[in-house]
């Protein structure tokens, strides 16, 4: 076996509901969702020809999919205007009229506000939601630890109304 | 990976497996054959409009007009210079994805940013140039045959139409750059 696809079964086995939870979060067409994650296999299929250890390989797989997930976002012709995280006072409503009451629907209203914030904070939010550090966020995305703190602290002020303990302690720092 | 801080939001999707690396690699394969049937589609056009004018070209010298086969045979200049600026400007950037999220955004919008500002340099400038070319000889033939104010009421319409089409795309293009530059300022204000 290559290199190049050992790395890709190790990625797989490690992030391959994270990714499809990246996908199924930016795309609310369930088709185009699936796309998007097959897009952003083989963008880091091809990617892994160039790893050679640059950072962690949690640090390149996120770097790629979201690098993916951003170009997949521009691309669509039209969507809703976009709020920066500092503007939104409370959970949008969900598009989907089907929704179901209680957890439910609060994880599709979470899912429809990262559709709603402009880069970079819906990446802040997911990589959040994924359980990642400040540090760690910070690596992927550009910004500064302390730019990813502000904006983690509004996501838990935003959401804490709507889950028991939105918090982790990890990316308090 | 550490403890989740919405332990309900992995629930969301729990049984997600890679592609087959096989599908992968045709899928990577697919996308480059995408990219070169547009490339070849934008030839396709531009090879059209250059035989049209090769064939008005070829017409007008056996008919011995040769001021207007000299235009047509420059306008075909133009859009030969024209298709290479569109390949060396638009074609697809394979931009190394690895890079963090903003830089990344950023490399991507200035690039489109830098294609748009320009429009007016590698691609409304040659092809008015080789136009101008067109109805300067048309000018001048109408104006042997019938004074320079008959050839000068008979064209001035459809090079007025043809400016002011070139003034919408200019403009249409110089919108669209100074959205991007704001968001490569809201960018680089992030950092």
């Amino acid at each position: 076996m290559s290199r190049q696809t050992n790395l890709y079964h190790q990625a797989g086995e490690q992030f391959a509901a994270t990714l499809a939870r990246l996908a199924r979060a930016v795309e609310r067409d369930a088709d185009k969702a699936r796309d998007l994650e097959q897009d952003i296999h083989a963008a880091l299929w091809s990617s892994f020809a160039r790893f050679e250890g640059q950072c962690e390989l949690k640090t390149w797989v996120y770097r790629v999919a979201h690098n993916v997930a951003a170009d997949h976002v521009n691309k669509a012709a039209r969507g809703p205007s976009r709020v920066p995280l500092e503007e939104i006072g409370e959970l949008p409503s969900p598009t989907n009229p089907e929704a179901q009451a209680g957890q439910s629907l609060v994880l599709q209203q979470v899912q429809e506000l990262i559709r709603q914030l402009p880069f970079p904070d819906s990446q802040v939010m997911l990589l959040w939601l994924e359980g990642e550090n400040t540090k760690a966020v910070s690596e992927v995305v550009g910004l500064s630890p302390s730019a990813v703190g502000v904006r983690v602290h509004r996501l838990k002020k935003l959401l804490a109304a709507h889950f028991k303990n939105p918090s982790n302690e990890s990316i308090s720092s | 990976m550490s403890q989740l801080p919405i332990p309900e939001w992995a629930a969301t999707v729990d049984d997600a497996q890679f592609t087959d690396p096989a599908k992968v690699k045709a899928r990577a394969a697919k996308f480059e054959r995408t990219i070169r049937r547009r490339n070849v589609i934008e030839y396709a056009a531009g090879a059209l409009c250059i035989a049209g004018f090769a064939y008005g070209g070829v017409f007008a010298a056996l008919e011995a007009e040769y001021l207007m086969a000299f235009a047509l045979a420059f306008c075909i200049g133009c859009i030969l210079l024209v298709l290479w600026q569109l390949n060396a400007r638009g074609s697809y950037l394979l931009a190394p994805p690895e890079e963090t999220c903003l830089q990344h955004l950023r490399g991507q919008y200035v690039r489109q940013y830098h294609a748009l500002r320009s429009v007016p340099v590698w691609y409304l400038g040659p092809i008015a140039l080789g136009l101008s070319a067109v109805y300067a000889a048309m000018i001048l033939r109408f104006a042997q045959m019938g004074g320079l104010a008959k050839a000068l009421e008979g064209t001035w319409q459809p090079i007025a139409g043809t400016a002011l089409l070139f003034g919408f795309i200019w403009w249409l293009n110089w919108f669209a750059a100074e959205k991007l530059k704001k968001q490569i300022d809201q960018i680089d204000a992030l950092r």
